[in-house]
């Protein structure tokens, strides 16, 4: 699907609500799958007779609500911007780093996250609550965010900053924090395994409140990355020529690093260390739709967000009633997928 | 036209340009001559934007160009970098659409208007014909063209070249210099070329600066510029003019001891 020849860009908004009908039709779809079996048109009514807080039919049994309402609609919507923010991350982060091979915990935020979490698991146990949340979102995103800021300051010199040091500096943060992870684990003696949840990521405990933590980075930060992804494709040059050509590398990095970092920290707080979703979206999209970054970060949002969905059925049906932590099932599906990008994409290039 | 005043410059307390005075007025062509490390490509950086400037002025059309934003430079100067980094799988015309950028709002994208000044510019950079080409596809010489085409494309009265001759072979190197001295007389264009090959900036710059060690030795025309005892001053080497047959212009070539 390659644009036609000799026109100036336009966005491809057939392809672009195709996907988002398959994106709403899988949500649909999962909707119904699962212990008890509710049929969709029972699910859908769930849902508008919640959202518009009137009955259409008081039909079904009060458990069905209680199913669809309290465990599976959350879940899945947590699933939906969990995985659309780490795509959408992702692909920023790509592009910021001009590295294919970034993700959005390239500089430190998932082990920063974890090691919050794990520093809150230790210390207050799950169910300790500030205001709304339990403590360990709170601290996972506080840590994560200090770890980034940490990291850019260090490379910060001269005034500017170069990519590649913050990478150095973020990745050896990260390091510190995973080793400081392992270190309370080891050495705790407590029940380790909410904290082992959390380092593989789970939506087992979606409800409502996590998705109201990770929609609003992700709305405000969706507006503030989309209308820069022009700016996008100018920093896949080097800098001195994105300055030649008039743009503020060093003010436009930083807005979208502050921008992807909130929306990664705050999808790590809530689900997690997924991984591979926001590594594997991008290219995804690439294979596809091209390499413009006015395609690829609208599209990365949906497909992360429909890659998330499936990955957490698969995850709560696959050894049902058993769950598999979802970070497993990305690893399990994404590493083969990454491995096959990179013989077959990029063998001519890089 | 453009002035350079008093400009200075230093890297990690090293000096990489002294005093540094140059008048270049509109259509013409300055080429910056000097061995490695006489701070050609340091000047070509601070003109266009992306070192800061430390002291001195440079104003072009009585616009002082010190504290622009790197996108008020850009409306001024176009720079074609000699080394430049594209992602391989960008066609031309994409790489042509950038130097758009300066004239389009952050968030806005190219229209039709865009589109016409970007085939106007590859049409006469003999380009046009490549702009699906992506740019692994493309030769030194094809590439150094899109190259120019986007620095057209951005519509300034100042164009910038880092060693536009570099990596091309003998016709290329012709072809691209011609190229320039056409524009500029059709654009009305202001052109400073830094290059290593003298006898090309011979035949094709109105002006040559021979830099040395951060600083302007001489600025003057060719002929004035190239005789033995400036290069040799310079390069610490001893040459010997000869006149071009077709353009009477001077053309250095090395003395060779006979063994």
């Amino acid at each position: 699907m390659k644009e036609p020849k000799n026109t100036v860009y336009t966005f491809p908004w057939v392809s672009f609500l195709i996907i988002l009908g398959i994106m709403l039709l899988v949500a649909s779809l999962t909707l119904t799958i699962g212990a008890a079996s509710i049929p969709l048109e029972s699910s859908v009514k769930i849902f508008l007779t919640h959202v518009f807080a009137f009955q259409i039919e008081p039909q079904s049994p009060a458990s069905w609500d209680t199913i669809v309402w309290e465990i599976r609609l959350p879940r899945i919507f947590l699933a939906a911007t969990v995985g659309a923010s780490l795509a959408l991350a992702g692909s920023t982060y790509q592009g910021i780093f001009q590295n294919h091979l970034a993700d959005p915990y390239l500089i430190g935020v998932a082990s920063g996250a974890g090691f919050g979490a794990t520093l809150s698991l230790l210390i207050f146990g799950s169910s300790l609550t500030l205001g709304m949340f339990t403590t360990v979102p709170i601290t996972a995103f506080s840590v994560a965010i200090l770890t980034v800021g940490i990291a850019y300051v260090l490379a910060k010199k001269h005034g500017g900053t170069q990519t590649n040091t913050l990478i150095l500096a973020g990745v050896a943060l990260g390091s510190l924090m995973s080793s400081l992870t392992t270190f309370l684990l080891m050495t705790s003696g407590k029940d380790i395994r909410p904290i082992l949840s959390f380092l593989f990521g789970s939506f087992a405990t979606a409800n409502w409140q996590d998705v109201f933590v990770v929609l609003p980075y992700l709305t405000v930060g969706t507006t503030i990355i989309l209308p820069l992804s022009r700016m996008l494709n100018i920093l896949q040059l080097d800098q001195e020529q994105a300055i030649q050509l008039g743009v503020h590398t060093e003010k436009i990095r930083l807005y979208l690093l502050i921008c992807s970092s909130l929306i990664t920290a705050s999808a790590v707080s809530v689900s997690g260390v997924i991984g591979f979703i926001g590594l594997i979206t991008p290219h995804c999209v690439r294979l596809v739709w091209g390499y413009d970054y006015r395609t690829l970060l609208p599209f990365s949002i949906l497909l992360g967000a429909i890659f998330l969905i499936v990955s957490d059925s698969i995850a709560r049906m696959a050894l049902a009633p058993q769950e598999i932590p979802v970070g497993v099932v990305t690893a399990l599906f994404g590493s083969p997928f990454f491995l096959y990008i990179l013989r077959k994409r990029y063998q001519a290039w890089y | 036209m453009l002035k350079i005043s008093n400009l200075y410059y230093s890297f990690s307390e090293k000096a990489l340009l002294e005093d540094v005075n140059i008048f270049l007025p509109a259509g013409h062509t300055l080429g910056l001559v000097g061995p490695n490390g006489s701070g050609k490509t340091t000047l070509i950086k601070l003109i266009s934007g992306v070192l800061k400037i430390q002291t001195g002025t440079i104003s072009l059309d009585n616009t002082l160009l010190n504290n622009l934003t790197a996108r008020q430079t850009a409306i001024k100067v176009a720079t074609v970098p000699q080394d430049p980094h594209l992602p391989p799988y960008l066609r031309a015309i994409d790489v042509v659409l950038m130097g758009r950028n300066c004239h389009l709002k952050t968030t806005k994208w190219e229209t039709q208007g865009d589109l016409d000044i970007v085939e106007h510019a590859m049409q006469v950079t003999e380009t046009w014909h490549l702009t699906s080409k992506q740019v692994y596809e493309l030769s030194g010489g094809d590439l150094q063209r899109v190259m120019i085409a986007r620095a057209i494309a951005q519509k300034t009265p100042l164009m910038l070249l880092d060693e536009p001759t570099a990596n091309l072979d003998l016709k290329y190197q012709h072809h691209i210099l011609a190229l320039i001295k056409t524009l500029q007389s059709e654009l009305g264009l202001a052109t400073i070329l830094a290059i290593h090959d003298m006898n090309l900036a011979s035949q094709y710059c109105d002006t040559i600066a021979l830099l040395k060690n951060g600083s302007v030795n001489l600025v003057g025309t060719p002929t004035e510029i190239l005789t033995n005892e400036n290069i040799s001053g310079v390069y610490g080497v001893d040459t010997h003019v000869i006149v071009h047959p077709d353009t009477n212009l001077p053309m250095i070539v090395p003395k060779i001891k006979q063994s």
